[in-house]
């Protein structure tokens, strides 16, 4: 079924077709969400919040751009009202306890699994791991990430340039972990 | 630092393969909120269903009464007119008049002389036609008064109080003929001259005949109003099903130290006003003296006068009430509320005019309206603590002023009705209960929908003499709280 008439259903309250649209979307949604919280239970309460949300408002969906678009935008921003109405994600944005790293030529994240990078994303304090998500992946601007979060553009663009600093050192750290253990092994 | 578009890039590819399956419960808890999603939507169309009928309701209500209160108006008027002229009106001309008409003003009875066709406000210089005008006189405000009473020419007494036959022939006086007021513009100038003199003697002839007279009854109708008062408490609204283990405990023993603040809203409530004997009756025609029209035949020798109006029923008409209040609560499921309502109450007087030239009676009717400014006190109780559909049962008093009224009383003793807002209560209290259901429509909009009864604990008239009369509202109320918490 196409997803025009997947959302003609839905939009008529047929369970089978609100589910059919949710079996499409969830798995990535939920990867979505779990890159913005700390856990798997919390990704999940943002996807269920983040789907009645889409059935919600389905109506307001007129079939412009991709319906997958549209519902990852919902699943983001109710990521970020979650993490802001949490007060487990409520830490400061700010934090000096990281020193700078120097940035390798290498390609260290190919060295690592989708799952493993993502790991690495979420181990990111709150602040950095929001900021990150939306920049990197997501594709907002810091003007729009300092309006989303409240926060000024310059302060999104420097806890931005932190946290990429220190995924890359943490991507650096595990790819020589990597590599001296497949030099080990090596006969 | 610049970044470095390739690394953002592999990350957003890297990312975009990053899928897990969700466990079974979220589409269960997903299933579980559509559902109630769409229960919920069943009681806002109802009620968006209840209110167009309410304003629908109270257009045709309101066309209805107006197109009455149209045609009183061109009465009271046309009456007004006519029984200025008819005191001067000579006795060829009143008899030339009155076979014109046949359901002239409904003032005093007095029969005048056997076939001479009088109009109405005449009566014979004899004592029996004056039964009528001396319980009248009797009363505060009604009918005979010596300055109140004037005589023709020929020595026929016409009387006017002024509120009482105003009213009197503003109602009854739909059928005047225009040509009449023509003929009656022929003044006496006598009339002026000899009032005085007759009226004494007339008074001092009457005496000796009130013992035959009942007592003068002023019937009045009334109304009631509603109160109001206010709401309460509900639940909110969670969206997620994250177990309990998962809530912060600090934001738990947070949430139980939550200050209860005073909340504010809006207030309103349509439905029928009535008057009652006690809670449970209405007034019935019965109790304004069921008699009256026999009596009134009976104390003249003569042929009836012209008109007459039975006793009347009062049914009950159209209320509303709408106004702010301001509550807080005591704990999760009590509080009290305070307010100030207008209180609009009205009912119907529907009467019988028996026209002595009138081949049969007519029906006309007539809307008494009362104005309330209230003042409602009250507590209410939620049973279902937590539900996002709480059930609220209210129930206090509420003071109210009578600001003004247009109601008009009867006059047992003339079949008349008049006007004398004196003869009211102006200070009613009343108890009200309702019991509604909370709506929460969306994050800022909750409100509350119900029946509600009020009853008035207070007579609305000063003088038990017409018995135990009680405002009573029965409706729908409404409370709208804003931004609840």
């Amino acid at each position: 079924m196409d997803h025009r008439q997947l959302v003609k259903d839905s939009l008529k309250g047929e369970l089978s077709a609100q589910r059919e649209l949710y079996n499409e979307f969830a798995a990535t949604m939920l990867g979505i969400c779990y890159r913005y919280t700390k856990s798997m239970a919390d990704a999940e309460d943002v996807l269920q919040e983040g789907f009645l949300k889409v059935f919600r408002h389905l109506h307001q969906y007129k079939f412009q751009g991709e319906l997958g678009g549209w519902i990852r935008q919902i699943m983001v921003n109710t990521a970020i009202n979650y993490l802001k109405k949490n007060s487990r994600y409520q830490t400061d944005l700010s934090f000096t306890d990281t020193g700078l790293h120097p940035v390798t030529a290498d390609d260290p994240e190919s060295l690592l699994g989708v799952k493993e990078l993502a790991e690495l994303i979420r181990q990111l304090p709150p602040g950095y791991q929001t900021i990150f998500n939306l920049h990197a992946v997501e594709g907002y601007t810091h003007v729009e990430i300092g309006k989303i979060l409240g926060i000024n553009e310059g302060t999104s663009r420097s806890q931005y340039a932190r946290a990429r600093t220190l995924l890359i050192t943490w991507i650096n750290k595990h790819s020589a972990e990597v590599k001296t253990e497949s030099y080990a092994r090596r006969p | 630092m610049h970044e470095d578009p390739e690394f953002e890039k592999q990350i957003r590819q890297r990312m975009e393969e990053l899928k897990f399956s969700p466990s079974k419960t979220v589409w269960d808890n997903l299933e579980k909120e559509i559902t109630k999603e769409k229960r919920r939507r069943r009681p806002l169309l109802w009620f968006s269903s209840f209110l167009a009928l309410c304003v629908a309701g109270y257009f045709l209500l309101n066309t209805n009464y107006n197109r009455h209160d149209g045609s009183m108006s061109a009465a009271r008027e046309t009456g007004a007119t006519s029984s200025a002229q008819e005191k001067n009106t000579s006795p060829n001309q009143d008899k030339t008049n009155s076979n014109n008409s046949n359901d002239e003003n409904a003032t005093l009875n007095g029969t005048g002389n056997n076939n001479n066709n009088t109009k109405l406000k005449e009566s014979s210089p004899t004592n029996s036609n004056t039964a009528d005008q001396l319980s009248a006189a009797n009363h505060k405000k009604e009918t005979i008064n010596p300055d109140k009473v004037n005589m023709n020419k020929t020595g026929r007494v016409v009387s006017e109080s002024p509120d009482n036959l105003v009213a009197a022939n503003n109602i009854y006086n739909q059928k005047d003929d225009p040509s009449k007021s023509v003929e009656k513009k022929k003044m006496n100038p006598v009339d002026e001259t000899m009032k005085n003199e007759i009226v004494e003697d007339q008074l001092a002839a009457n005496k000796s005949n009130q013992q035959n007279v009942p007592n003068s009854k002023a019937s009045t109708d009334q109304n009631k109003n509603a109160s109001v008062a206010h709401k309460d408490d509900n639940s909110k609204k969670v969206v997620s099903t994250k177990p309990e283990s998962k809530a912060n405990p600090v934001n738990q023993k947070k949430k139980n130290q939550t200050k209860r603040p005073w909340e504010f809203g809006l207030t309103g409530g349509a439905g029928e006003s009535s008057i009652n004997e006690n809670l449970f009756n209405t007034v019935a025609p019965s109790r304004l003296d069921p008699n009256a029209y026999t009596q009134s035949f009976s104390l003249a020798a003569a042929p009836p006068r012209p008109t007459y109006n039975a006793p009347s029923s009062v049914k009950g008409a159209f209320s509303y009430a709408a106004g702010l209040f301001a509550q807080k609560s005591f704990s999760d499921r009590m509080g009290f509320t305070i307010g100030l309502n207008y209180h609009y109450a009205s009912v119907r007087v529907e009467a019988t005019t028996y026209g002595y030239y009138a081949a049969a009676p007519q029906e006309r009717s007539y809307t008494n309206r009362y104005h309330f400014l209230e003042l409602p006190v009250s507590v209410f109780y939620q049973f279902n603590k937590k539900h996002r559909f709480p059930i609220i049962w209210e129930a206090g008093a509420t003071v109210g002023q009578l600001i003004g009224s247009d109601a008009v009383h009867y006059n047992i003793a003339t079949g008349n009705y008049f006007k004398d807002n004196s003869l009211f209560n102006r200070t009613q209290i009343n108890a009200a209960t309702s019991v509604m259901l909370g709506i929460h429509a969306n994050k800022h909009l909750y409100f509350q929908v119900g029946p509600q009864v009020q009853y008035g604990l207070t007579n609305l008239l000063k003088s038990d003499a017409n018995g135990s009369q009680h405002l009573f509202f029965g409706g729908v109320k409404f409370v709208f709280i804003p931004n609840k918490k």
